[in-house]
């Protein structure tokens, strides 16, 4: 059940009305469990048992854990839990991966190796929960929190729907007490999740979606294309992939909302970033945290030598990138943050003979140079292999300075795509100018007939304006 | 939460009250001269022609293939001619006829050998797309909204489909600026001095199409064999034979004739004819290899006959219809059979 169907507004209405029809906190949590598993089993039924092994697994860990006496017992839970989880990684998304870039290793060293592959779908939004639970049970090993008693409970807190299939990666920390205690409704905070999802609606079906034709144009046919047509196509994937991301989690926080539920920011302007760490902080939030959390700091993080920070930041980037995708140009694409972010950690991007003159300007510069390096990692993350990437970059790098080529860039796209890139530009001013704000229609302040004005032209313009596409899943749903 | 919900339900039902004012505002007829937009004037046509009125039903080669002045003249009765494309399939093409049939009606139902052959009953993708856009109003017509409404087509409908069909309206609302004292037709004037075009401006007022009869032959590649599977054509029998019972509950009469058929392939469908003789429980007009026709008579298709030899098949075809009026008339028998 995708978030951009009528489907799902159905859905969401029963579950709302349910929901408050029953405030007690132990029926809530058995409506919200049921209801996550119908949610999840409209992708396919047969998820439903992994997801369901995966939280008894991780339930029965953390009584272990919490109910062992000795380390050593404590420590055999928390192994189990992390290997299962792992394992189930490892089974459904990496296996292939493996054994096939083994096979295609010996090759080289002249070992004929058949490589041994299976055929199983990747369960939807396993790199999530798995992510989720595991960080319950080692906050309950290193005794950050309680194991939770309530086996509805846990089960509710592990597939609560709005956050299963892409995020925010919940904190078990953040999330769990929620479930363990009585929710209110709370006017505010409901009618500022109906903004975000609204805005959310807004990102995805017009520009993420809208985005989408121009670089899949320019992508699947990279030999036709010139190096302006992939510049704009890149500088446009990295739009929609923001626009994409960001609007699950905004539609996600918002529904959340409704429930009097709050879940983590996962987004923060990360193209106003003056710096990878920066940016870092305020992309894809609840990942990045996750990693700084269980991966960076009991690697040392910054406490130890220059060259044990180096290495921590290296392979907290390498999970990163292992963590999108079963390729190596997702790995590749993890690493390249990672040097880039080991290389530029403590520095500022500002130069200081502009700061000291024009403050703003060397802001702005920082922001530029941010913004094109991630611009130009983004085409690892899109391209299908390295050997593509690296003509992309090519022909970016040799062949973007012809003025014949940009001047035909307007006749290549259409009507559709020409709006789109109106109204995307439209959108980066308001990144920019209300970067302080969650998301730029807060407009509580103003008159209710301004408001509602406004969030009924949103609504009919994001139906005006929405390509008819058959394909609008979530990028973010293959990882 | 009383504050909030009375709060949506107004902010929800201000929504509802637009989208219900688009939707009835927005113009369903674009100003379009493509080709498949024919069909929103033999839409007109069919709702607003005066009885006794002659429906001709069937695909590009009842448009391409009859000249209904012919019918007028012989018959005394109204043509509205709503052949337009054979991948349109032939379910739409009878739901559209026997939802509008009135009493007194003649229906002249002369589809295609592959709608008969149950190929095609549902229409082509691509081409329901296409009629959709230009004809919004047409999917009344198209078979998926009810038969088999499963839940994965459920889905797939709610979805995106009424979004999408939500989204035209709105377009053409807002963007088309409506003026509903404009004539249903501003069209360009037909093609002169150019080679013919698929357009809709083609079509006569009667809904045959015209534009190519000052054309000239265009090669071709010879029709393929056509395998038959009994199971379709069992299915194209059935339809139409409770095409026939539901018309003849309306009191209109309809008969059967046969796509004109190029020289020397009247064997290929020989075998569907004689089913289909058997078989169906509708007045058939003449046997195939009464209308069949040289190479040079078509104009670019199998399927298309040119202008003359138009004229020729509709006057052979109004005769026989004469006959068969005549018969019904002097009987006073309303249900013909052969």
């Amino acid at each position: 059940m995708n978030f951009t169907s009528l489907t799902f507004l159905i859905f969401l209405t029963i579950v709302f009305a349910l929901y408050w029809l029953f405030p007690q906190r132990r029926a809530q949590n058995l409506l919200l469990l049921i209801t996550s598993y119908v949610f999840y089993g409209w992708w396919d039924y047969r998820f439903c048992g992994l997801m369901f092994a995966s939280s008894l697994i991780d339930y029965a860990a953390g009584l272990g854990i919490a109910s062992a006496t000795s380390p050593f017992r404590r420590r055999v839970w928390l192994s189990c839990s992390v290997a299962m989880n792992l394992g189930m990684l490892a089974t459904f998304k990496y296996f292939n991966f493996f054994t096939e870039s083994f096979a295609a290793l010996a090759a080289t060293l002249g070992w004929q190796v058949d490589p041994f592959t299976i055929q199983v779908i990747l369960p939807v939004g396993i790199s999530f929960y798995t992510f989720q639970t595991m960080s319950y049970t080692i906050d309950v090993y290193r005794g950050e929190l309680k194991a939770c008693r309530c086996l509805i409970d846990f089960c509710a807190f592990v597939s609560f729907f709005p956050q299963l299939v892409a995020g925010p990666l919940e904190r078990a920390s953040n999330l769990l007490p929620q479930f363990e205690r009585e929710r209110r409704f709370d006017e505010k905070l409901a009618t500022d999740g109906l903004r975000l999802m609204l805005w959310g609606f807004f990102k995805k079906l017009v520009l993420a979606d809208g985005l989408a034709p121009i670089v899949n144009a320019r992508f699947n046919d990279i030999p036709a294309s010139s190096g302006p047509q992939l510049l704009l196509a890149t500088i446009c994937f990295a739009f929609q992939i923001y626009c994409d991301f960001s609007a699950y989690s905004d539609i996600a926080i918002g529904t959340a909302r409704q429930f009097g539920i709050t879940l983590m920011r996962n987004f923060n302007h990360p193209y106003c970033a003056a710096s990878l760490s920066d940016f870092w902080r305020r992309w894809h939030i609840s990942l990045s945290t996750w990693l700084r959390d269980y991966v960076y700091f009991p690697l040392g993080g910054s406490r130890g030598t220059a060259l044990q920070c180096t290495t921590a930041i290296l392979l907290t980037f390498l999970i990163s990138g292992f963590w999108h995708g079963a390729a190596w140009h997702f790995v590749a694409w993890g690493l390249l943050h990672g040097i880039a972010t080991a290389a530029t950690r403590g520095r500022t991007l500002r130069l200081p003979w502009l700061s000291s003159r024009w403050d703003w300007l060397s802001h702005a510069v920082a922001v530029g140079l941010t913004f094109s390096f991630v611009c130009l990692s983004w085409i690892l993350f899109r391209a299908a292999t390295l050997a593509d990437a690296r003509t992309i970059l090519t022909k970016i790098a040799f062949k973007s300075f012809r003025s014949r080529e940009w001047l035909d860039l307007p006749g290549d796209l259409g009507n559709q795509s020409r709006v789109t890139l109106v109204v995307l530009g439209l959108f980066i001013l308001s990144e920019w100018f209300l970067r302080k704000y969650e998301h730029p229609i807060q407009l509580a302040r103003l008159p209710l007939p301004v408001r509602w004005a406004a969030y009924t032209l949103l609504i009919w313009g994001t139906l005006e304006l929405m390509p008819l596409t058959s394909n609008s899943d979530f990028i973010y749903f293959q990882f | 939460m009383k504050r909030y919900l009375l709060k949506l339900l107004a902010f929800v039902s201000l929504q509802c009250v637009l989208a219900v004012l688009l939707w009835q505002d927005a113009p369903q007829e674009p100003r379009s001269d493509h080709y498949l937009a024919a069909l929103i004037d033999k839409h007109e046509a069919l709702l607003h022609q005066p009885g006794p009125r002659l429906l001709i039903v069937g695909g590009s080669s009842a448009a391409f293939g009859l000249c209904s002045p012919i019918f007028q003249q012989k018959l005394q009765l109204t043509p509205v001619n709503l052949g337009i494309h054979g991948a349109a399939g032939l379910e739409f093409m009878l739901r559209h006829a026997e939802r509008h049939a009135r009493p007194g009606d003649v229906i002249l139902l002369c589809p295609e050998p592959m709608l008969l052959a149950g190929d095609r009953m549902e229409p082509e993708p691509s081409l329901k797309t296409e009629i959709l856009k230009v004809w919004p109003s047409g999917a009344t017509y198209m078979p998926q909204r009810t038969t088999d409404f499963s839940v994965a087509k459920w889905k797939k409908y709610f979805d995106r489909l009424a979004v999408e069909e939500m989204q035209q309206r709105l377009r053409r609302g807002v963007f088309d600026a409506p003026k509903p004292q404009a004539p249903v037709r501003e069209l360009p004037p037909p093609p002169s001095n150019r080679a013919f075009r698929y357009t809709r401006s083609g079509f006569n007022e009667f809904g045959d199409m015209i534009g190519h009869y000052t054309e000239k032959h265009k090669p071709f590649d010879m029709p393929r064999m056509v395998q038959l599977n009994e199971q379709r054509v069992e299915v194209a029998v059935s339809r139409i034979n409770r095409f026939v019972e539901n018309c003849q509950r309306k009191e209109a009469r309809v008969f059967l004739a046969y796509a004109p058929l190029l020289e020397g392939t009247q064997p290929q469908t020989a075998e569907l004819h004689s089913i289909l003789g058997k078989r169906l429980q509708i007045p058939i007009l003449h046997h195939p290899r009464e209308c069949t026709f040289a190479t040079e008579d078509f104009y670019d298709t199998p399927m298309h006959l040119g202008g003359e030899a138009a004229k020729k098949r509709s006057r052979f075809l109004a005769d026989r219809l004469y006959e068969q009026l005549l018969v019904a008339r002097v009987s006073g028998d309303s249900t013909i059979r052969r």
